[in-house]
């Protein structure tokens, strides 16, 4: 039996607030594996403009979608294309809605040695080591002037607040994408120090996806639901 | 650490608190002598009380609301409450006496906002605009006291979007005109009578649990 190299699994749930206000999630995630590549996108779409859950789901999948058929591309292209990409991507899913919304976006891919690591506006993304060293931020929330806002897509300053990392070190061979629901439970931004979750999360996903899944599910139910109003959303890989 | 772990187990103790994005909010309030007139202190303590209490049970705002009390009478400004957690305010009356010392009150408040401030930006928390609530009964000669430099630094704050304020001017004798000039631009002094105070508060902490709750909605 040939070992598999890489492993994904991630949920997107309704939050207590949209639940009681009966609104769609806003959080979509999109994520795929192949034998030597993985793939994962997670879009947050903008609470006050309606429709973003659209535009949220249109992006995550048309993204994700357009990495599987050329990966090869992603990894070696420069940043300022990388970003017209990203954005062309963007206005083609606003022309589909016909409509002015807006979402985050984080992304992690991986071909082998290569890596690429994308993040526009709040959400996390964590590299839980295979040691024991401690969890490290790869790329934090980006905020405006009031931490409380942040930056989209179809922003007019999007090309420039698209971040951009390359060939994320092995020795984090757990990423953790997660929006901004759960983005404080899972990183103390009081003390910057990381939480036991990541390790735990970890150690899911290194026994296996479905049981990560589960897990990710309950601890949603029983821990993340009681801390965050907000919808939740995460994607964990094993690389 | 991973022989330990339980595949099944993730524990509210193993999770970060106390994250959630905070909203500060500063009370500068009039505690001279002339808010005896007609029962205006014990409207304010009851109105204060009840926001207190108010916010203590929004499971929303508890997370997130930093409170700050300034008042100024009793022969001075003083810092009644420094900034803490709602959850971690106790309350006790204010007593009205004394003098009307609305500058030093401003420049306190604005000093512990400041400094709040640059406390939650040095160690990455997430917050809101500040919200500077002044309540005041006084006169034209005890705000026009001295007060360019402040209003100054004040406009410049509103200007640069870090400070949110409401200013209330309570009574039939307030000086509409000078205490207008610490308000933001295009907004208007809200006048009250002592019993409006009471309702004033009660739907203040509405609107904070709402304005927390703006970091799921109203990201933009």
């Amino acid at each position: 039996m040939k070992l598999e190299r890489f492993k994904v699994t991630g949920i997107a749930r309704q939050g207590v607030y949209h639940q009681a206000e009966n609104t769609p999630c806003q959080d979509n995630i999109a994520y795929w594996k192949k034998e030597n590549s993985v793939c994962a996108v997670l879009c947050d779409g903008a609470g006050s403009i309606s429709n973003s859950e659209y535009i949220s789901e249109f992006c995550c999948n048309s993204i994700a979608n357009d990495i599987k058929e050329n990966i090869e591309l992603w990894l070696s292209q420069d940043n300022e294309r990388i970003r017209n990409k990203i954005l062309e991507l963007t206005e083609c899913a606003l022309q589909k809605e016909g409509k002015h919304a807006d979402c985050t976006l984080l992304l992690f891919v991986q071909k082998e040695d290569a890596s690429l690591l994308v993040h526009i506006g709040d959400g996390i993304v964590l590299g839980v080591p295979e040691n024991n060293d401690e969890t490290v931020i790869l790329s934090m929330p980006e905020n405006g002037k009031d931490t409380s806002h942040t930056f989209f897509l179809s922003g007019t300053t999007a090309y420039d607040h698209l971040r951009i990392n390359r060939n994320i070190n092995d020795k984090y061979d757990c990423i953790i994408l997660s929006s901004d629901g759960i983005q404080n439970l899972l990183f103390n931004f009081i003390n910057h120090k990381p939480v036991r979750a990541t390790q735990i999360i970890r150690e899911w996903i290194k026994e296996s996806e479905e049981i990560a899944k589960r897990n990710l599910i309950n601890a949603s139910t029983d821990v993340f639901e009681h801390n965050t109003y907000d919808d939740i959303g995460v994607i964990v890989t094993r690389r | 650490m991973s022989g330990n772990i339980n595949l099944q187990d993730l524990t509210a103790g193993d999770i970060a608190k106390g994250n959630a994005t905070q909203l500060m909010v500063c009370l500068l309030l009039d505690t001279s002598y002339s808010m005896l007139v007609n029962g205006g202190i014990d409207e304010l303590n009851k109105g204060v009380e009840t926001f207190i209490n108010q916010s203590k049970e929004s499971f929303i705002a508890r997370d997130a609301l930093d409170l700050c009390i300034i008042t100024f009478g009793n022969e001075k400004a003083q810092v009644f409450q420094e900034f803490k957690n709602i959850e971690y305010v106790n309350f006790t009356p204010l007593k009205a006496s004394g003098q009307t010392y609305f500058i030093d009150g401003l420049k306190l408040a604005l000093d512990r906002i400041d400094g709040r401030r640059r406390q939650w930006t040095n160690t990455g928390i997430s917050f809101f605009h500040p919200l500077l609530i002044i309540m005041s009964d006084g006169k034209e000669n005890e705000i026009s006291r001295d007060n360019d430099a402040i209003i100054e630094k004040l406009q410049s704050y509103y200007k640069k979007h870090l400070l949110n304020c409401k200013c209330i001017g309570i009574g039939n004798d307030v000086a509409i005109n000078e205490l207008q000039k610490f308000c933001q631009p295009n907004e208007k002094i809200e006048k009250m009578n002592s019993i409006d105070i009471y309702n004033y508060f009660a739907d203040l902490s509405k609107s904070v649990t709402e304005k927390s709750a703006q970091s799921i909605y109203d990201e933009q």
